[in-house]
């Protein structure tokens, strides 16, 4: 009987050669139509249409296929090396309900939200789940409607362990900060604490002061700027009286993603580097003290 | 006639201005009250632990005479000096008690004595954090009375005391290899 690895080398050398034929199909199909475009023989560039069509289809059928079959395991086992109890669902992101996406008062519309990779574990007994996010903003004008990605990145959900009475959010990019008082409404208000440097970076707003100085201790704050350092993005933040953190950080990064130019076990490693990177972030943060 | 809607004009936004930087003034005073309020309950919080702390340290060090003697009082509408007073006080006592905790290993271990001191350290996370939003109102106030043109209208308003970090925590750190 194969083992566990000979079988996944195997199962990636057919996903490597299959996804080299379709690109090179979908090359010829291009290549084809030009010569087509050049020599004026419209029946010739529609029979390269089909040809670069199917092969565009079977290449994603195959990428899902390569994500389900080959990344998702080397996830699990990656994930398992790392957190206590493993839930990862590839091809799903965090609820909606989880996410809490209008409670986050983001300074952008969202039309759509997509995602994958949903992650469930357990890290030094903390309840963490994050998953890949990204929130699509529909726009019209006049009969052009385009549709712009405002956020792409990780989406972070975990317990925090300090009491506080109100919600308190945090957002680096300042300069949106008027709409994202705005939409908070009454409940909330800017707080400044006392390090000037950590006020231009961030737009903070809380429901109760106290609180909001509660959680954002002198470490704290540095914490967050370190963390916003690690993070590559620009980040949101909401700490709530129930005793959850939310992270989302508009990174651009995209997690557990397979490829395949990249062995089985060094895949592992790059899974593994992109965990700690989320782990990273925690640790930074100090969120599991 | 235009001189007069003129100087009406100029009177009027002198008086928005007036009663608006005098109200911000109020304003500041009452969040400054609440603050203080604030430090109160956050140093009655963290008596109340010490005390419930103490009592246990006193059940295994039944031995030590006159330990914690100290009387600390606590009312409301104390003055900033008061207020620091008695935090410097409960140092002390909390000193004092993790003293006698070193000599008593049974109490360090005992399962009240840890939950009782992560209370404390809440609590003293709690007194920290009262006292920055204090400082910084208080900050926020005195910088307003002194900056021209509100310092016309702040002639009845005296700064405000900041509530300082206690006095050990100022100190240099000493480290020795």
């Amino acid at each position: 009987m194969k083992d566990q690895n000979t079988f996944l080398f195997e199962e990636f050398e057919r996903f490597r050669k299959s996804k080299c034929f379709y690109q090179i199909m979908i090359g010829i199909g291009f290549a084809c139509f030009i010569i087509g475009w050049v020599f004026s023989s419209i029946i010739f560039c529609f029979l390269c249409f089909p040809i670069v069509m199917i092969s565009t289809f079977l290449l994603t059928r195959l990428q899902r296929k390569m994500k389900e079959q080959l990344g998702a395991p080397l996830v699990r086992k990656a994930l398992s090396m790392v957190f206590d109890r493993v839930e990862y669902r590839p091809f799903d992101r965090l609820p909606d309900h989880v996410m809490c996406l209008q409670q986050l008062n983001l300074p952008f519309d969202v039309d759509r939200v997509e995602g994958s990779d949903y992650t469930h574990v357990l890290y030094k007994g903390m309840d963490l789940k994050f998953s890949d996010i990204k929130l699509i903003d529909r726009r019209s004008s006049g009969k052009n409607t385009t549709y712009v990605t405002v956020f792409e990145g990780l989406w972070l959900v975990c317990d925090f362990h300090k009491q506080i009475s109100g919600e308190i959010l945090l957002q680096e990019d300042n300069r949106s900060g008027f709409r994202f008082f705005d939409k908070l409404g009454h409940r909330g208000q800017v707080i400044e604490t006392e390090n000037e440097a950590f006020n231009k970076k961030y737009l903070i707003v809380a429901e109760n002061e106290h609180d909001a100085f509660y959680v954002l201790t002198p470490h704290m704050m540095e914490y967050i700027e370190e963390m916003d350092a690690r993070g590559g993005g620009v980040s949101y933040m909401r700490f709530t009286p129930e005793g959850k953190a939310y992270i989302a950080i508009n990174s651009g990064k995209d997690l557990f993603e397979v490829d395949s130019k990249t062995a089985p076990d060094m895949m592992i490693e790059k899974f593994l580097s992109e965990i700690y990177y989320v782990t990273g972030l925690l640790d930074t943060l100090h969120l599991s003290e | 006639m235009t001189f007069v809607y003129i100087a009406i004009a100029v009177v009027v936004v002198i008086a928005v201005w007036a009663i608006s930087t005098s109200n911000n003034f109020k304003r500041a005073k009452i969040k400054i009250d609440e603050a203080r309020s604030g430090i109160e309950v956050a140093l009655t919080k963290r008596y109340d632990m010490l005390t419930k702390l103490l009592d246990v340290a006193k059940g295994y060090a039944k031995h030590e005479k006159e330990i914690f003697a100290e009387v600390i009082n606590l009312r409301k509408g104390m003055s900033v000096q008061e207020m620091n007073r008695a935090s410097s006080q409960m140092d002390e006592m909390a000193k004092q008690i993790n003293f006698t905790a070193e000599a008593y290993p049974e109490l360090r271990s005992s399962e009240v004595f840890a939950t009782l001191q992560k209370g404390i350290m809440d609590a003293e996370e709690h007194l920290q954090a009262a006292r920055r939003v204090y400082n910084s109102n208080v900050s926020r106030f005195n910088t307003s009375i002194v900056v021209f043109p509100a310092s016309l209208l702040a002639k009845g308003y005296t700064a405000e005391e900041f509530f300082e970090a206690e006095s050990h925590k100022r100190e240099d750190v000493k480290m020795s290899f």
